[in-house]
């Protein structure tokens, strides 16, 4: 019997806890809620902390200044997890428990496009971070925006500048889904439309999350590239490169990563970081060289005691994009700040952006630049920054964005 | 004396009805569900329990009844959901039409695989329904064209139901979905419940506590282990169907190993030697991810956490636990232990 009054015990200890989880959604009156998507665990959790920080800065410094309309920003970061069901799922409870007025995320492109269904049903504005040319056309709808750069942009600014350095031979690598397809499909079909002469012996598609790539990297070397464009993300980014430099990749041709000037996969490689290739990041804190980077940097360090990376930078805009919608539309109604949407400009760390009408896409510049050691930072950045405007990286007309007026 | 008369009234009462009250009170607030939690995201967690319930209840088919652990039940979901998918997508937006092809593919399949998995026993059992389950993923994974690889498949409708010409039924709306899904899951595991206490059903359970010795009375043990594994199988199928229509959005990952875990999970939570204890599982495994999830990312600590508390102390997992509880109490306190079943 005394078995039966520790199981009882336990049992009850056990039911407490469960009941003690019981929701705790703060109700002020006065809030506008934004639900955030952010990759907190899994492949991409090196830039999900980041995201988390630029969101709450952004929310910091619209209620120091008072509110929008009168209203205080409050942000609600959820786990996305990198997969696609929790995603969908944690959308749901944002928008149909939590009312947000907009949701945020996620950063995975099928994710993303599965959440931006749900938000285009559930009437929702949703900015996904995830950066598949898709949501900008296919998947695209009243409801769905971006203020990062889209992978076509970044891509094509990439093509723009391998033309340049006229690099024939190329060699891809990115991962088989959606945003990984995009990158490639951007950078390459951009290349060879300057460049017809450009040759790809082999494109390699991994699966996500893949640990081992030296098969992909023996068959890279035996296809002799002049160079390769890799378009891997996060982790696998990092797993990648230091794979490549043990196989001596970075002495035998000249690399293009995407994402590879993203401050956190620089700081992650350190030492291991492929020095004089060429990177890409949607922001960056050391350029531009304005009084705007320089204070977003100075207080995101001060806030965090770090440097904020590209998603930081990406995700304190969209917060102040969507304040600036509120305040166009003068009221606080989800569809009346969509109405206001387009057109909308925000003066970012990285320079104007301006939300463009037909294709939801934020028109900015794009950066790219080659992999250094600096004396200023204990890390590596990128220098020798060129700018491609965002007329040659973007959607040529207004017309691809149609889709975008369901 | 008058606790041991109290004592008797209750045992009284759990003897009689202690399932049929159970059961009642379970339904009546399965139909009152939408009406008492008055929230939109809260009718559509109800309805992925009810989903989750079915397809646990389908693994204790294997596990709980016939003792065969397997640890790739997730195919099921993911077949009967792809299945679901491509037909109402490519070929014809019907709900029944969908969910007859998923469960249909996945009885084929169960088949297929428990011709193979069924001659073994134990750990070969368990490790050989994970490699056909992972096999399954990689096809789902790499098929691009059909699947859409990692990218998954979007837009699965959610037709509407009726008799054409006659009647039909929007299942749009959360409440809606929600009673749909509820019909169809109460029927299944009926169905199944009636399986389980059938003769066919006590062979299960002889098997799982002595093969050799139902082979000695001259039953076919690989038979009717092929039989329960269709089953289990087929109904797995109609809960991915369901999943996938719910969902509106599937993706390999339904497929992958950890999801089979998952499965177990619940199964062992709310205890495998009961009826329901596995549907009991799947409710409290999606409500404590829900709670957890709204202030920490780390929810399979807390679920991690509770299982090892449950293993240590409440083996028989807590529905299991509580039917224990109430069958010692109804037996006079007696430490009896022929409550199984």
């Amino acid at each position: 019997m005394s078995g039966l009054g520790k199981k009882m015990f336990v049992a009850a200890v056990m039911s407490l806890a469960i009941a003690s989880y019981g929701a705790s959604t703060s109700f002020a009156a006065k809030t506008i809620k934004i639900g955030v998507l952010s990759p907190l665990t899994g492949l991409y959790s090196i830039v999900g902390k980041r995201t988390s920080q630029g969101i709450n800065m952004a929310v910091k410094e619209i209620n120091d200044a008072g509110g929008v309309l009168g209203h205080k920003f409050e942000a609600l970061i959820r786990d996305s997890e990198t997969n696609p069901a929790s995603s969908v799922r944690t959308a749901r409870r944002l928008i149909l428990r939590d009312k947000v007025f907009a949701l945020l995320g996620p950063l995975h492109g099928g994710a993303a496009i599965a959440v931006l269904q749900e938000s285009k049903k559930l009437k929702t504005m949703n900015f996904p971070w995830a950066a598949t040319e898709e949501i900008n056309t296919k998947f695209c709808s009243r409801y769905t925006w971006r203020v990062g750069s889209s992978a076509q942009q970044t891509s094509r600014a990439g093509a723009v500048i391998a033309h340049r350095l006229g690099l024939k031979k190329w060699a891809t690598i990115s991962s088989d889904f959606s945003y990984g397809r995009s990158v490639v499909r951007q950078f390459w079909n951009y290349l060879k439309e300057r460049d017809p002469g450009a040759k790809r012996p082999y494109a390699a598609w991994p699966k996500l999350g893949e640990n081992d790539y030296s098969a992909y990297i023996n068959k890279m070397q035996k296809a002799k590239p002049d160079a390769i464009f890799v378009g891997l993300f996060g982790a696998d980014l990092i797993k990648f490169m230091k794979q490549a430099r043990s196989f001596g990749m970075y002495e035998k041709v000249k690399i293009f990563t995407d994402f590879g000037g993203n401050h956190v996969v620089l700081k992650a490689l350190g030492d291991q970081a492929p020095f004089g290739h060429w990177a890409s990041s949607r922001y960056l804190h050391n350029y531009p060289v304005s009084a705007g980077n320089k204070r977003f940097v100075d207080n995101f360090r001060k806030a965090y005691n770090v440097y904020p990376d590209m998603t930081a930078g990406e995700a304190y805009s969209t917060v102040h994009v969507i304040a600036e919608s509120i305040r166009r539309a003068g009221a606080v109604d989800k569809e009346k700040a969509i109405d206001a949407m387009g057109g909308v400009a925000f003066n970012s760390p990285e320079g104007w952006i301006i939300m463009r009408p037909s294709d939801h896409q934020g028109w900015q510049s794009s950066f790219w630049g080659v992999i250094s050691k600096s004396k200023k930072y204990p890390f590596p950045i990128l220098s020798n920054i060129q700018v491609i405007s965002p007329v040659e990286g973007s959607h040529p007309d207004e017309s691809t964005g149609q889709g975008c007026r369901k | 004396m008058e606790s041991t008369s109290g004592k008797k009234l209750l045992s009284r009462l759990m003897e009689r009805i202690p399932n049929r009250f159970g059961v009642t009170v379970l339904l009546a607030l399965a139909v009152l569900a939408p009406f008492l939690v008055q929230n939109d995201y809260y009718i559509q967690l109800c309805t992925e329990i009810l989903i989750a319930s079915l397809l646990a209840i389908s693994l204790n088919f294997l596990i709980g009844f016939t003792g065969l652990v397997s640890l790739g039940h997730a195919v099921y979901l993911g077949v009967g959901a792809y299945a679901f998918a491509l037909l109402t997508k490519n070929v014809y937006p019907s709900m029944w039409a969908g969910l007859i092809a998923a469960g249909a593919s996945c009885a084929l399949l169960a088949w297929f695989m428990g011709v193979f998995c069924v001659r073994l026993a134990g750990l070969y059992f368990a490790m050989l329904t994970l490699a056909f389950s992972q096999v399954v993923y990689t096809v789902a994974y790499y098929w691009r064209d059909v699947t859409g690889g990692d990218d998954g498949m979007l837009g699965i409708p959610k037709p509407e139901i009726g008799i054409p010409g006659a009647f039909s039924i929007s299942l749009e709306s959360f409440t809606n979905f929600y009673y749909f899904v509820l019909i169809i899951v109460t029927a299944l595991i009926f169905l199944a419940w009636k399986i389980a206490n059938s003769p066919f059903g006590r062979v299960l359970q002889a098997i799982r506590e002595n093969p050799e010795r139902v082979e000695f009375i001259g039953l076919p043990v690989h038979r009717y282990k092929l039989y329960a594994f269709i089953i289990a199988g087929t109904l797995g199928g109609f809960a991915g169907g369901l999943y996938s229509t719910f969902q509106g959005y599937i993706s390999p990952d339904l497929l992958y190993w950890t999801q089979s875990g998952e499965i177990v999970l619940m199964t062992i939570l709310g205890g495998m030697y009961s009826f329901l204890g596995p549907a009991f599982g799947a409710g409290m495994l999606l409500f404590i991810r829900d709670t957890v999830l709204n202030f920490m990312e780390y929810w399979r600590i807390v679920v991690g956490g509770i299982l090892v508390l449950l293993v240590l102390f409440l083996p028989g997992g807590i529905l299991g636990f509580f039917e224990e509880w109430a069958s010692r109490l109804s037996i006079g306190g007696n430490d009896g232990d022929d409550t199984r079943s």
